[in-house]
């Protein structure tokens, strides 16, 4: 029979740098999971991002196990590391404050593809653009004919 | 150490706005965030905080068009896992180790060791933990020195000096796990001469061992091969733990490289531990 779901919870946290503060610390700790259980499991499965922001959807059961999806680095935070951006445009639509190529985007969509519900690769690198714009980031050059 | 925790409703903010405003948070030294029904809430510890936060959210992009009723509040440190620490089960290993907290009325075994982990990992809980404590099981620690590296909540060095180590060392990066080692060995009256210390591997200059036991993690103990080699007598036992089933290959061909040979493994679940020798 399957377990009794008691709750979800969203979290973004760095790989392999889980520990016990908040956010996952309250989160966890007040749903009564073994917090220093979900650390190492989350640290062993990111372990080869560590230090990447990644959001991680744990699902808390009735019995106080728990299981988690973790999944890629938010584009937004993928856009501002490539772009070396420390904040994004207050017009976005009048001041542009960097750039990055369709190339870029294209491989940020295609690492996403899974998390945005994208059925082609066409319609994801659509939303990372549309994202970079909202950031005032201009994508340069014309979208690839190829795709 | 307190931690800042600003929380934003969510009302009226799409996904896109969502990402971004975590991507500057970010930026200005959030270091984790959680989205509920309500907000998304944003965490670092209070010291570390300089950014000008309300000026981050006033700069943000869409701000014309956006509001943003926010809050900020200081949480202070505490035990999160107080609540799961409160009930949690006694670990048996092979009938002969057992690990148990103070409110547990269980008869001794050969080795019986009582922890409060405080926020510590180590009660034997984790795959990890009960592998280090199965390879300890077949060792002899009579007049040993040993090392526990990435202590927790010191149980590894605390079962040691019950089976007759010289002397321990415990070390932990982490404070509460520092602290709470230093607890657990008075609660479990262990006798001098052992040490607690914070810190990492430079707290170790100036040490031999017959034993190391680090269950800690890849990375890690990747990076800390070559001073465990340095660190151990001739002849002394490496023990690793922390490692899952896929990483064996790889944390196997650092220390053959550092100069080790390799004893056995034993493995639990996807986890594995390494019994390495000098």
């Amino acid at each position: 029979m399957a377990k009794e779901v008691d709750g979800m919870i969203k979290l973004q946290i760095r790989g392999a740098a889980a520990n016990p503060s908040p956010p996952v610390g309250p989160a966890l700790g007040s749903k009564g999971v073994n917090i220093m259980e979900f650390c190492k499991q989350f640290n062993a499965k990111t372990q080869d991002q560590a230090g990447k922001l990644l959001p991680v959807i744990i699902t808390v059961y009735s019995d106080k196990s728990f299981d988690f999806i973790v999944k890629t680095p938010p584009v937004a935070v993928q856009l501002m590391e490539l772009s070396k951006l420390k904040k994004g445009s207050q017009e976005p639509n009048r001041v542009k404050v960097a750039s990055v190529t369709w190339d870029q985007v294209h491989d940020i969509a295609q690492g996403k593809m899974t998390d945005l519900n994208a059925f082609t690769i066409k319609s994801a690198m659509k939303m990372v653009a549309g994202t970079a714009r909202s950031m005032g980031i201009t994508v340069s050059g014309t979208f690839p004919s190829n795709i | 150490m307190n931690q800042l925790e600003l929380s934003i409703e969510k009302a009226g903010l799409n996904e896109d706005v969502k990402e971004i405003l975590i991507a500057q948070l970010l930026n200005a030294g959030f270091e984790g965030f959680e989205e509920n029904d309500i907000a998304i809430k944003a965490f670092c510890p209070e010291k570390a905080m300089e950014s000008d936060i309300q000026g981050i959210l006033k700069s943000f992009p869409l701000t014309g068009s956006i509001e943003y009723k926010y809050s900020f509040r200081v949480m202070p440190e505490k035990n999160w896992n107080e609540q799961w620490e409160k009930n949690f089960s006694p670990i048996v290993i092979e009938d002969k180790i057992l690990v148990k907290a103070s409110f547990h009325e269980l008869p001794d075994l050969e080795t019986t060791v009582i922890i409060e982990p405080k926020m510590s990992f180590g009660t034997g809980h984790h795959e990890t933990t009960r592998l280090m404590l199965r390879e300890m099981l077949q060792m002899d620690f009579s007049e040993k020195e040993v090392l526990d590296m990435g202590c927790g909540t010191g149980v590894l060095g605390i079962v040691a000096k019950m089976k007759g180590a010289s002397y321990v060392l415990a070390v932990d990066i982490d404070q509460w796990a520092y602290q709470n080692s230093v607890e657990n060995y008075q609660r479990n009256q262990i006798r001098q001469p052992f040490d607690v210390f914070p810190g990492d591997r430079s707290a170790l200059e100036g040490h031999t061992f017959h034993i190391i036991l680090a269950n800690i993690n890849r990375n890690v103990l990747l990076e800390d091969m070559a001073v465990y080699y340095n660190t151990l007598k001739d002849h002394g036992i490496l023990i690793l733990s922390g490692i899952l089933q896929d990483d064996k290959a790889v944390v196997l061909e650092k220390a053959k490289e550092s100069g080790f040979s390799f004893a056995s493994s034993l493995n639990e679940n996807k986890w594995i531990s390494l019994n390495l020798r000098k």
